[in-house]
């Protein structure tokens, strides 16, 4: 097994949502790159709760890469903890509402080792996500590069503690 | 699926045979873990735990601390096995680039297939099992049974589903057919007649429309015979059906039908029991198509040769009927969108049954307690809706108003969001 074969990078987003996209774009960054090392994976989803958790499965660490709405701030690169996250609750309504922070404790709860005992988020500040809009802001665009950055300091710090 | 669909018709194309089961086989698997979803995390709950039960435990999470942790992890094994059979075909589960006008991108390999047929004999028996343990939990208490047939989550209405040559339900392809309040055919239609059986109606306060049958036309928010107001979704689609294509769930509905008493079915929370016989369908045609020897074929495609123009398609959601209309200039630029998604046309029943189940439940002088506002939102749980679907709403910015009136009927709050 290739080193960083345990470790998924996820980038969330949606491209056609302007700012919203730049979790992929730092995904694509990443890949152009080729400076992520051999055998971590890196996938692009556009979704949330139970997929988004299923996504994880055999993975010991998970980074995943997404906007945060914080208008004056725009472009600022921040890492949270699971902890972090807001709550969503169980009982969104619909299927397509569970929260990831349920959905992982459920996962975790039903098959402990197969899922991610530490997911991480490095999240890129947006003011808002765009209206049917390709491409970054320039302030968001530019934190491309320093939140793949992240994104690798991160990697190299799950593959120390496996 | 249903935007392929309407891009065949547009462009003229017909799909060739291997095409058409791949993408059935394709969307079977959708519907396994879309139904496992809703059954196990969000319909379980308020029976495995109680409607009254702590919001704390009346989760997913709580269901297999009771029924066993070993059933959570086959409700992830088998969502999984459903979204490996899609990504295998389509490159990723979720937003797949994969079909195309006349047929789709890419073939399945005979080691493909036996992977899905593997697969798939797993999915049948865990959607067996599941039916068994709604029997075991639902069926053989009797206080949940006379919830599920009580009068507060009875709404009287038309349905509508897609089905086969043979009237039975099919997800994938075939014709709508309508039933009225006594489950007798009132029509049925091909994708590109829908204009003249469905037409919809707009209300001020909600910028979702509330679909109704064009023939009976709109006739308000009125239950019972004479409404021009229809559901669509799983119950929906089994009352406006006369079985299933397939054996076991063939079975799974006649028992159903043959406990609640004969068809239509009017319990909306018997929507997750119907849910679940769609469960055991889509896994046993699953593992059909599967064992299609066609299904290896090379011929994937029709590369479309006519100049695009306009077009229909129709699937069923898991959520419902669901219809995209595009209209296209002579290059095949997009100038009209409509689209009428499973939610939406539910969108008047789920206020309908919310009102009256929250009328049969809350008592005046009564405490209003957790549960029974529980139990006010099984009503809406029943329908599974994504308003995000339906409203086509994608960024986050939803504008909403809410308006809070006492008991005389005052305003006493008005909350907004959005709202420009």
């Amino acid at each position: 097994m290739k080193a960083g074969a345990s470790i998924y990078v996820i980038g969330l987003g949606n491209e056609l949502a302007g700012d919203d996209g730049v979790g992929v774009a730092v995904l694509n960054r990443l890949q152009e790159q080729g400076s992520i090392p051999p055998g971590v994976k890196l996938i692009e989803a556009g979704i949330t709760g139970l997929s988004l958790v299923e996504l994880m499965l055999g993975a010991k660490q998970v980074i995943l890469v997404d906007s945060f709405l914080d208008g004056g701030n725009s472009g600022m690169v921040r890492r949270f903890t699971e902890q972090e996250l807001p709550p969503v609750g169980y009982s969104a309504g619909q299927s397509h509402g569970i929260g990831l922070r349920e959905a992982l404790a459920f996962a975790r709860g039903v098959m402990p080792q197969h899922f991610p005992g530490e997911v991480v988020v490095v999240g890129i500040a947006i003011e808002r996500p765009g209206r049917w809009v390709q491409g970054l802001s320039p302030p968001v665009k530019a934190a491309v590069e320093q939140a793949a950055e992240t994104v690798r300091a991160e990697v190299l710090r799950c593959m120390k503690s496996l | 699926m249903a935007s392929g669909k309407a891009n065949d018709a547009v462009f003229g194309v017909e799909v060739p045979p291997t095409a058409k089961k791949l993408r059935e086989l394709f969307y079977s698997a959708h519907f396994v873990h879309s139904h496992i979803a809703h059954f196990y995390a969000l319909a379980a709950p308020d029976f495995v735990m109680g409607p009254d039960a702590d919001p704390a435990e009346r989760n997913i999470l709580g269901v297999v601390g009771k029924v066993g942790l070993e059933i959570g992890g086959a409700v992830i094994k088998h969502r999984a096995y459903a979204q490996e059979i899609q990504a295998m075909l389509a490159g990723k589960a979720t937003h797949p680039v994969w079909v195309l006008p006349g047929g789709v991108s890419k073939g399945m390999n005979r080691e493909e297939r036996s992977q899905v047929e593997e697969k798939a004999r797993s999915c049948v028996e865990f959607a067996r099992f599941s039916l068994q343990l709604f029997e075991d939990v639902v069926l053989k208490n009797k206080g949940y049974v006379d919830v599920i047939l009580s009068d507060g989550y009875r709404l009287v209405t038309n349905y509508m589903g897609l089905v086969d040559d043979n009237n039975k339900v099919n997800f994938y392809d075939g014709r709508v057919r309508i039933v009225d309040t006594d489950g007798l055919e009132i029509g049925k239609y091909s994708p590109a007649e829908y204009l003249e059986y469905v037409s919809e109606h707009v209300e001020s306060w909600s910028y979702l429309k509330f679909p109704y049958l064009k023939k009976i036309g709109w006739t308000g928010f009125n239950e019972g015979r004479g409404t021009g107001i229809y559901q669509a979704a799983p119950l929906a689609r089994l009352n406006a059906s006369d079985g299933m294509a397939t054996p076991l769930a063939q079975e799974a509905y006649e028992k159903m039908y043959s406990t609640l008493g004969g068809k239509p079915v009017h319990a909306i929370l018997a929507a997750h029991w119907a849910r679940l016989v769609e469960l055991l369908y889509a896994s046993e045609r699953l593992l059909e198509l599967s064992r299609d020897e066609e299904i290896t074929g090379d011929h994937i495609r029709n590369i479309p040769a006519g100049t695009p123009n306009e077009g229909v398609g129709i699937i069923e959601a898991p959520r419902g009927t669901l219809t995209h209309h595009y209209k296209t200039d002579e290059r095949g630029l997009v100038t009209a969108v409509n689209l009428i998604v499973g939610t939406t046309n539910n969108h008047g029943p789920i206020y309908m049954a919310i009102k009256k189940a929250a009328m049969a439940i809350i008592k005046p002088g009564e405490e209003i307690s957790q549960g029974l506002l529980n139990m006010v939102e099984m009503a809406f749980r029943s329908y599974d809706p994504c308003f995000s679907c339906a409203t086509h709403t994608m960024f986050g910015e939803m504008p909403l108003q809410v308006v809070v009136y006492d008991a005389a009927g005052e305003p006493v709050k008005n909350l907004t969001r959005h709202v420009d």
